[in-house]
């Protein structure tokens, strides 16, 4: 009896782990370990195994130029979206920064955009972008067709993503602004530390974390976003929107060439895993983070 | 000097509120376009004032289109996958906050480094896997990927940290056991903490595109997030209509967004960032 209670005692913990680990095991490390082996063998259209292919599929996807195309774009898409959604949220938190009587109506307008959905944002754009009846082409008194211009697309859908990054980066900072003492910013202003040297020497390296955060979600979110791609423009005009995912998509779920979709979901899943760890590691050394 | 603070103040939160209107112009802008004739909209000219409400884009939304269903849709992934995200969630965090055991480090880091792996890679290997189950077309294939958030686990945790290991054990001295701790005295005094976490997780199931566009093809199964992409073949680039579609799609994330603003942060953030 008592070593029954003691056994149950020792497995009590691994039980209330269970429920998650099932979901882990099964939609995480089963799929990612089966594409990691699949991903060296050749599938026919049916998924059978048809003879090991060593490197054969990663030689394929990586001599596509559609494919390393999609890299470069997703890459810029990265560079792009998250340091000039960041700088945008930056300044319309500092905006903030202090409670004034309407504060509450324009905070809630700045970050607006993280109750909006991609695919609903996308079709307004789409209106947006109208090459006859869209806003921006009447404002500006020109005739560009924006999503179909092989120069202006990705553009155009980096244009969204920044729109809906603003809030979430808005919100995030001005907390952590908020959350700077009043004591810090009198006695910086008592020293005399004004404007830039401000921000840069006391501000930012205390709303870091922050920053690091948001970095990181927001780099994991541009590595792996598809759905304006998808949506709007299905990668045109020729593959100049195509983003790895919406690759993967169209090879392994409308299409059926899973050699190259399996081989392409490691390299983008490395990708995204290199430029996260690289994001935290170039913050690290800058950040104080409390674990 | 007091009146001049007061109007300087007064100006700068005046270009403050033009800036917001600025940021959510293109949300005006759907929502004006919904009431405008679509004479109107093809026009050539600037104008953004619709002439007058015209209503009928409203009314094809709802009669031509399954809006309703869609909608409800949604609600029923959102709300599902959200609840059962916190069970999943507090039962692991509640291992990890309160419980020593072996190998704990490496559960831990093995589920937290989920978080590394984005579920959209995995979804050609993830679609297979719920089709092979028959889920394809079910409310079921849409949620169960999202039925665990290494995320949420890590909030919740933080959540669960901020309590003393001596009230559980004060809670054993009692005769109070590990369950009956968790049940009756630790989710009950940290469901506030537990509904920010919902609510977040709520909004962002909500709004998600590409898992189900994945796992339905059939109409009457399509969230509203889906369902208003394909839209416009089928009205045939009425944008009226897709645009009072977007206007009542908007409607409940933004009304919930505007009420919980701030809870939705905190469950974001959690412990996540101490500043």
């Amino acid at each position: 009896m008592k070593r029954k209670k003691t056994l149950m005692k020792k497995v009590e913990p691994y039980l209330y782990l269970l429920p998650a680990f099932i979901f882990f095991i099964l939609f995480v490390y089963y799929p990612f370990l089966k594409n990691e082996i699949l991903s060296f063998f050749t599938l026919d259209k049916f998924r059978t195994i048809k003879g090991f292919a060593g490197l054969g599929n990663y030689v394929k996807v990586l001599t596509d130029e559609t494919f390393i195309q999609s890299i470069i774009n997703t890459l810029i898409y990265v560079f792009v979206t998250v340091p000039v959604s960041m700088v945008i949220g930056y300044f319309l938190a500092l905006l903030c920064r202090k409670r004034r009587r309407c504060s509450s109506a324009y905070e809630a307008m700045f970050a607006m955009s993280m109750a909006t959905s991609a695919s609903v944002m996308a079709m307004i754009f789409q209106l947006m972008y109208n090459p006859s009846m869209g806003i921006i082409n009447k404002l500006l008194g020109i005739q560009v067709n924006w999503l179909n211009n092989p120069d202006l697309a990705l553009l155009s859908i980096m244009m969204i993503q920044i729109w809906s990054n603003i809030g979430y980066n808005f919100i995030f900072i001005l907390s952590g602004l908020r959350g700077i003492s009043d004591d810090i910013m009198e006695s910086a202003n008592v020293d005399g530390v004004k404007g830039l040297q401000l921000q840069t020497k006391i501000i930012l390296p205390l709303i870091s974390p922050t920053i690091l955060f948001l970095c990181v979600k927001d780099i994991a979110y541009a590595m792996t976003t598809a759905s304006f791609t998808l949506i709007l423009t299905q990668g045109g005009p020729g593959g100049a929107t195509e983003t790895m995912i919406s690759y993967i998509y169209k090879k392994g779920i409308t299409g059926t060439n899973y050699n190259v979709a399996f081989a392409a979901t490691t390299i983008c899943f490395l990708l995204s895993a290199v430029m996260m760890a690289a994001s935290m590691a170039l913050e690290g050394k800058k950040v104080h983070y409390e674990s | 000097m007091s009146l001049k603070r007061k109007v300087k103040s007064g100006i700068f939160q005046m270009f403050c509120l033009f800036l917001g209107l600025v940021v959510i112009f293109p949300i005006i802008y759907c929502v004006l376009i919904s009431f405008m004739e679509p004479s109107e909209i093809l026009s050539r000219e600037l104008h953004l004032m619709p002439k007058y409400l015209y209503l009928v884009n409203y009314i094809k939304a709802v009669t031509k289109t399954e809006i309703f269903r869609f909608m409800l849709n949604s609600f029923i992934v959102a709300f599902v996958s959200s609840a059962v995200r916190i069970v999943t969630s507090s039962c692991a965090a509640y291992s990890f906050a309160f419980f020593d055991y072996p190998g704990k480090k490496l559960l831990f880091n093995l589920a937290i480094g989920t978080m590394i792996i984005p579920s959209d890679v995995l979804m050609v290997q993830n679609y297979f896997t719920v089709a092979g189950m028959g889920l394809l077309n079910t409310y079921m294939g849409m949620m169960v990927i999202f039925f665990v958030s290494a995320m949420n686990i890590f909030v919740i945790r933080q959540y669960f940290l901020s309590y003393s290991v001596s009230l559980k054990e004060a809670a054993h001295i009692d005769g109070c056991g590990n369950l009956r701790f968790f049940l009756r005295i630790l989710l009950p005094t940290t469901t506030p903490a537990l509904a920010t976490v919902f609510i977040s997780s709520f909004v962002g199931t909500w709004n998600t595109y590409l898992w189900p566009l994945i796992v339905t093809n059939v109409n009457e199964m399509r969230t509203a997030q889906v369902a208003i992409t394909m839209l416009n073949s089928e009205a045939s680039n009425d944008y009226g209509v897709v645009m009072a579609a977007a206007t009542i799609i908007l409607i409940p994330s933004i009304l919930v967004f505007v009420i919980f603003q701030r809870k939705i942060v905190g469950g974001l953030m959690g412990g996540a960032v101490k500043g």
